[in-house]
């Protein structure tokens, strides 16, 4: 079976077979990194398969050490901060950055904003922890760009 | 048997499309290559569910140089012929082309005859919009990139809010 695996903010395809452990997908990697599936506050367990892990086929899971991710989102000169497990979507961290518990933007400004790290504008389905050094990551909050003129 | 030789562009191309940010696209039905005939490649894009707009466009890609130049796309119809006919493909008719605010600009009929997308990692549109990478370079093109900055900023925009339908 084909996964992806998302170390840092390479995505590698690989293949492994369904009664591999969990920790094949750590070879090469830190001694404390952990794998990810998205959305959960776990990492899986090294010693049992990925199938009973959870990996499906061409599903994608994350490789950290890092159990929370430090988000800081700068708007306006002003940060929030909140932290999120390192397989968190970015289109999460983006929902809150932008929502009651972030800067509050007006419902109709929402879809025109973005995260913005560097010269690189995260997709959705990226994960947080992709982004981060040292656990921590420093996103702003910017109007996506228009391209006219 | 002779084996045809591929050009280093088509090459990279294909080692690009098989790897795993393209991949992953795929499988988040983000994304697909339809067919390759090179130097082109029709690859179609998945867009927000409208009442009024397909589940995909489709563009035929030119891809010279790849990727030491930029790509650059035609919004085409939805291929009918097989094997695929990159010169056979019909311009895709401005009633056909997605509308919003951010989308609409990039599938403009009113800029080289709406043969090219108005992006800022597109090899024809790139030349006289300096301006574009001031403001932002997150979407402009250098040799190090591969088709899925291209794709991934035509998904973003048919996937906005502001996105209409046709």
């Amino acid at each position: 079976m084909e996964i992806f695996l998302v170390i840092g903010r390479e995505t590698r395809l690989i293949v492994v077979d369904e009664g591999d452990l969990v920790e094949v997908l750590l070879e090469g990697c830190e001694p404390d990194a952990e794998v990810w599936l998205e959305e959960t506050d776990e990492p899986l367990g090294r010693k049992i398969t990925v199938v009973e892990a959870g990996i499906k086929h061409r599903g994608k899971v994350h490789v950290s050490r890092c159990r929370h991710i430090e988000v800081a989102v700068r708007y306006n000169g002003e940060d929030k901060r909140r932290s999120f497990r390192p397989a968190t979507p970015i289109a999460r961290v983006y929902q809150w950055a932008a929502g009651p518990e972030g800067f509050d933007l007006p419902a109709a400004e929402r879809p025109k904003h973005t995260l913005l790290i560097g010269e690189v504008e995260p997709d959705p389905g990226d994960h947080v922890g992709s982004f981060a050094v040292d656990c921590a990551v420093l996103f702003s909050l910017v109007p996506k760009q228009r391209f006219e003129g | 048997m002779s084996e045809q030789i591929q050009a280093p562009d088509e090459r990279i191309f294909r080692v690009h499309v098989a790897g795993a940010a393209f991949q992953i696209g795929v499988e988040a039905g983000r994304w697909r290559l339809v067919s390759t005939a090179w130097p082109y490649a029709l690859i179609a894009i998945g867009a927000a569910v409208r009442s009024n707009g397909p589940e995909e466009f489709y563009l035929r890609f030119e891809l010279t140089n790849y990727p030491a130049d930029a790509p650059t796309a035609t919004p085409v119809e939805a291929p009918t012929d097989t094997p695929w006919d990159p010169a056979a493909c019909a311009l895709l008719p401005a009633e056909r082309r997605p509308k919003g605010q951010r989308v609409g600009m990039a599938f403009r009929t009113n800029w080289e005859d709406g043969r090219t997308l108005y992006i800022p990692c597109d090899r024809i549109a790139i030349p006289g919009h300096e301006g574009w990478t001031i403001q932002g370079r997150a979407w402009a093109w250098d040799p190090s990139k591969d088709i899925t900055l291209y794709l991934r900023l035509v998904h973003q925009m048919l996937n906005d809010e502001d996105y209409e339908g046709v």
